[in-house]
């Protein structure tokens, strides 16, 4: 726990004061929302710097094979050619999880999936690079392929990725908590039930894009639609032989990644040395069909799932048992195979808890994190079996996980400490404003509820790579113009972080808006932050934010206290000082005080320059046993969804007609962007149980491996027509950790949204779907098996 | 992004401009109307062209006019422009309905009537971009000699997929062709091919100017459009119904079902007529539409929901139909 100055802490911030316009509490908008309305955000494709060149990437047709031999030759004589990068030129090994290296920016020696990147051409135009692409000769040797995980496990002759000790494992875990068999066999009842998740991908509207521009003072500066610019940094630094002080990385606004971004990709790596090389600025822009190579998406998943429940419906044991298609690179995969055990203990608990995960290699585009990483698959599957189990034993299913909740500030079964946890309030928001108790098993055939809660993390307390430094700090700057600079190394990715940012100045310094400038990630101008993904945004930065605003208040209520005491035949103190309406006063006596841009040059008088920072940092680590770090978060956020379904019994068709949600987020610190990532996880959940399916061709052959129909009119994301209505509902419970009480909201109201719907389907028809997504065709079929 | 390579554009304002045009074209020309189909598709590098001829200036086309019981559309009438335009409204709703099938708002402020009635083929096989189609080893459309829909198939089955031509057939509609040689009528019956190459009988030399098709006494009409996505996706099926009924009695049946092969199917089902107009009637019809239609792997959804799905939108179509009069 942080000391903030003058001995105030954390908790302090849990009751605060709100303004409705500004700061703490306030639905500001967005910092960058109107640039982006009219178009005059300029994201990273669209900086051109003078002689500026462009590179393409050309990529295996291959699902596995070795590469032969590259004829350069075949390209450098065309018209505007420049370069010929290949895998040997870049012959590092990276990944974002330090213990797991295991890719090439270019393949080196094979290629792992149909679309593994294996040279890049650098070139005058886009049109000459492109071109050249197309002509680049390659010579391949066509290697066996697996491309799922019973392949894997079955040909054991083919490895995939030589990182795998054993087979094509990336990563197994099994963990066990309480006496599983033993409550298994004093369970009154037991059932057992297969899952499968398919591949989804996150599909941002900016496609990956990167510039590199070494210069000649022997610096290369890094522009990246990324959303872990520090990684990036020192991914960079390591393939590069680059020392890390000789590169700058900037960030500029990005358009999507939802944790298609999190890591680096060849692109990034590529123009850095093209750049070095030929002296000239270099650009690459993904083409839709590379993002959806470039994936790093939902992990497909099997899992297999027991229960046991007393009849009082008390779940006394859980074994859940999942294979895990990584596709052909590790990514953050040995952390999603703790996810897909690790979260799953609350909100709703047990007595006894097992899980055995197994990730594996396959020759497919590479899985990641996408929004909500390695615990939406389970968590589909365990809503749906206390859906099961509530209808055996006649509960309801709410009363069903009230039974069995996990209590605030307690521990979970697998060592998890939960601060706040509102399980009880989501659940009675959702049940409200879904009428449930009246309509629940009460609607016309062909129509149904579902409900379905959930638990995410908000940042783990354990960073990527193991060090004792903070994980986010923030500085600030304030001068005797009344300016006030914050500066983060955060990345804004749509989600609002810049404005949170602003809203804590303004909250602990009490001024507008307008003075304050937000300045975030640029590795040159501001402090490291680890990066936007497990949800650690909010708490992380929030709380560096926080301390570095305060140590400013503090040094300022300094200097107006000198100058107050000077006139004034009463001695006041700092304690005694409001920051409010942009002046600094005496709370009992609004009058005695002063504007804050001349509090701010008594106090540059006092002090000098004025530069503050603070700092975010985790002193406990997680659960006292192998793993348990994985999954150990400062808070834990909560979410319940009721989905509102029909069921087109002729054609299949599901059609989802309203989505309640409630989310416990701690504090919304910015209610309209909260609600935003309600709607915006609640919409991404959704898409995934009918529509959206990241598809790999399996048929021998050419076509082995490739990807089916990789665009936005094959892959298909839910139109505004296509959108339920979503009616979210923002619940606070203040945590002790959070910075005002906050937690995430990013990632957990994705969650249940998916079992919601499933549990749905079956008060709609009676049919209990467990193999996701859910096309006409499958729930048609399900429909015609039931009438049978 | 994928680049587009070069290429020469001519925007004729007159059909004698556009005469002059059309006496070099050749197989490297290209007709654009609103061009929101032929763009993509020449960044995927589908067509090896060196000249594209727009229709854009020639206000001729634009018109929706009425000749006694004749009704003609525009081959350069926007889709928008068609859907919200009051005598269509008012004599081919269905025809309006079937065009605010089509793509997305945005589009078919761009797509025109005739760009619909002569768009290429698609399938799944095809519109990929040059690197995926050299990964499959390209296929029978293009550069490729193997189809992968029908293995070992011999001839393209790429899918015709224009929803307004659907309907057009269903209305027994005719085009008029215009090329320097003069003008000519082909009934649309007659335009499509089997061959997914290319689907109609257009030539080079030549354009399309207009559809007309003759309002009759006692029609009923209907369009239905299999799709995922309520807005954007192309069909994985539509109907296209029209018949007409003298008190129960059916007089005339024509369904026309589109988005399978190449060729649109269009049924008259004569030995139906002088039948009740009846649920076993449709049923029947029905049936039959389901049974003789084939959806291929040419799109991406399974060929067998897609079949049982013609007896599920053949009946949505009865269902739905409107009377005309």
């Amino acid at each position: 726990m942080s000391i903030f100055p003058h001995g105030t802490t954390i908790k302090d911030s849990l009751s605060i004061e709100k303004h409705p316009h500004s700061g703490v509490g306030s639905s500001a908008k967005k910092i960058d929302a109107i640039d982006k309305l009219l178009g005059r955000m300029r994201y990273t494709d669209d900086i051109s710097l003078p002689h500026m060149v462009v590179g393409k990437i050309v990529r295996s047709p291959h699902a596995h094979a070795r590469i032969v031999h590259i004829d350069k030759d075949s390209v450098l004589s065309m018209p505007g050619v420049l370069d010929v990068i290949v895998g040997a030129d870049l012959a590092t090994k990276y990944g974002v999880i330090p213990w797991t290296k295991d890719e090439y920016p270019l393949a080196v020696d094979k290629a792992r999936f149909v679309g593994d990147g294996v040279a890049a051409v650098i070139a005058e135009s886009e049109l000459a690079a492109h071109e050249a692409m197309l002509k680049l000769h390659i010579e391949y040797e066509i290697l066996p392929s697996v491309l799922s995980t019973d392949e894997a496990k079955a040909e054991y002759a083919v490895q995939v990725n030589e990182h795998a000790k054993v087979g094509n494992i990336t990563k197994h875990v099994d963990l066990s908590f309480g006496d599983v068999d033993g409550h298994l066999a004093n369970s009154d009842l037991v059932v057992s039930e297969n899952f499968s998740f398919h591949n989804t991908t996150h599909a941002p509207i900016e496609p990956h894009c990167a510039i590199g521009d070494f210069g000649t003072n022997g610096r290369l500066t890094l522009y990246s639609s990324t959303q872990v610019p520090h990684y990036l940094h020192r991914t960079l630094t390591e393939v590069l032989a680059l020392p890390a002080h000789r590169i700058r990385v900037i960030q500029p606004p990005v358009g999507g990644a939802f944790g298609g971004k999190s890591e680096c990709f060849d692109l990034e790596f590529v123009v850095a040395l093209a750049s070095m090389r030929l002296k000239r600025p270099v650009k690459i822009l993904y083409t839709r069909e590379e993002v959806f190579l470039a994936h790093r998406g939902r992990h497909p998943m099997k899992i297999s799932m027991t229960m046991g429940v007393k009849n009082n419906g008390e779940i006394l044991a859980l074994k859940n048992s999942i294979d895990i298609d990584g596709g052909a690179y590790a990514s953050f995969g040995m952390i999603t195979a703790f996810y897909a055990g690790q979260l799953l203990t609350g909100p709703v608990g047990m007595k006894s808890y097992q899980f055995s995960s197994t990730r594996y290699y396959t020759n497919k585009p590479a899985c990641g994190p996408k929004r909500g990483h390695g615990s939406v698959q389970p968590r589909f599957a365990f809503e749906v079996m206390c859906d099961m189990m509530a209808e055996r034993l006649r509960l309801d299913p709410i009363q069903f996980r009230l039974i069995n909740a996990v209590s605030e500030n307690s521990e979970t079964i697998n060592g998890q400490k939960i601060g706040s946890l509102g399980l009880k309030e989501v659940l009675n928001q959702v049940a409200i404003k879904s009428d449930w108790h009246k309509r629940y098993k009460n609607l016309p055939r062909g129509r149904g509820l579902g409900i379905a809660t959930s638990m995410y993390i908000s940042g783990t307390n354990y960073p990527v790579y193991p060090n004792d430094m903070p994980q986010s700090s923030v500085s600030i700057r304030l001068d005797r113009s009344g300016a006030v600079h914050i500066f983060s190394g955060v990345s804004d990715i749509g989600q609002g972080a810049n404005t949170v940012l602003r809203q804590i100045t303004e909250q602990e310094l009490g001024i507008e808006s307008d003075r304050i400038n937000v300045l975030t990630a640029d590795s040159d101008l501001t402090p490291v932050d680890l990066g936007a993904y497990s949800s650690r945004v909010t708490l992380m930065m929030g709380h560096a934010a926080m301390e570095a605003a305060r140590k400013a208040r503090c040094c300022i209520a300094d200097a107006v206290v000198l100058k107050l005491n000077q006139n004034s035949d009463r001695i006041v103190e700092s304690r005694d000082l409001a920051f409010a309406g942009s002046r600094v006063f005496v709370r009992e006596n609004k009058e005695l005080g002063m504007d804050f841009n001349q509090a701010l040059i008594f106090a540059e008088s006092m002090h000098g320059s004025l530069v503050f920072s603070g700092d975010y940092r985790t002193v406990e680590r997680g659960g006292d046993y192998r793993g348990g770090t994985i999954g150990a978060s400062p808070a834990y956020s909560c979410t319940a969804h009721v989905a509102d379904v029909n069921v087109d019994e002729d054609t299949g068709k599901i059609i989802i007609n309203k989505i309640f949600v409630a989310h416990d987020c701690g504090r919304a610190i910015n209610p309209l962007l909260v609600e935003g990532q309600i709607e915006g996880s609640t919409y991404m959940g959704a898409a995934e149980v009918f529509l959206e399916n990241f598809l790999t061709d399996e048929e021998d052959g050419a076509r082995r491996g490739m990807l089916v129909g990789p665009s936005l009119l094959d892959y298909r994301i839910p139109t505004t027509l296509d959108t339920p209505l979503i009616e979210s509902m923002i619940v606070e419970i203040p945590d002790p950790n959070g910075p005002y009480g906050a937690k995430e909201a990013g990632e957990g109201p994705l969650h249940s949204a998916i079992p919601a719907v499933a549990n749905a389907i079956y008060d709609a028809v009676g049919v209990r779907l467990t193999s996701l997504p859910f096309s006409p065709a499958k729930v048609l079929a399900a429909l015609k098996l039931r009438n049978r | 992004m994928l680049p587009l390579r070069p290429f020469k554009l001519i925007e004729p304002a007159t059909l004698t401009e556009l005469g002059r045009c059309l006496k070099d074209a050749n197989q490297k020309t290209k007709i654009m109307a609103g061009g929101t189909d032929l763009l993509p598709n020449l960044k995927h590098g589908l067509y090896d062209i060196d000249r594209i001829i727009s229709l854009r200036g020639l206000l001729e086309l634009q018109k929706i006019t009425r000749k006694g019981e004749t009704l003609s559309i525009g081959a350069g009438v926007k889709l928008n422009e068609l859907i919200e335009d009051p005598m269509i409204l008012n004599l081919a709703p269905a025809l309006s309905i079937a065009a605010s099938h089509i793509a997305s708002p945005q589009i078919r402020n761009m797509a025109t009537v005739g760009g619909n009635i002569c768009l290429d083929t698609r399938c799944l096989y095809f519109n990929q971009s040059e690197v995926w189609r050299s990964a499959l080893g390209y296929c029978l459309k293009k550069d490729g000699t193997a189809c992968h829909v029908v293995k070992s198939g011999k001839r393209c089955v790429a899918a015709s997929s224009n929803d307004l031509a659907t309907m057009l057939l269903a209305f027994n509609a005719r085009l008029n062709i215009w090329s320097n040689e003069g003008e000519k009528v082909i009934e649309l019956d007659n335009f499509y091919s089997a061959n997914g190459l290319k689907n109609n009988k257009l030539e080079p030399h030549e354009i399309l100017t207009s559809v007309e098709l003759e309002l009759k006494p006692n029609a009923y009409a209907a369009f239905a459009k299999l799709r995922h996505r309520e807005s954007i996706d192309f069909s994985l099926l539509s109907i296209g119904l029209v018949f007409f009924l003298e008190g129960i009695i059916v007089t005339d049946i024509r369904l026309a079902v589109n988005a399978m092969v190449a060729k649109p199917k269009v049924f008259n089902f004569s030995e139906l007529i002088g039948r009740v107009y009846d649920q076993h009637l449709i049923e029947e019809i029905a049936d039959q539409a389901s049974n003789k239609c084939h959806p291929q792997t040419n799109i991406c959804d399974d060929p067998e929901w897609r079949k049982a799905m013609i007896k599920c939108y053949v009946k949505r179509a009865f269902k739905g139909a409107k009377n005309i009069e």
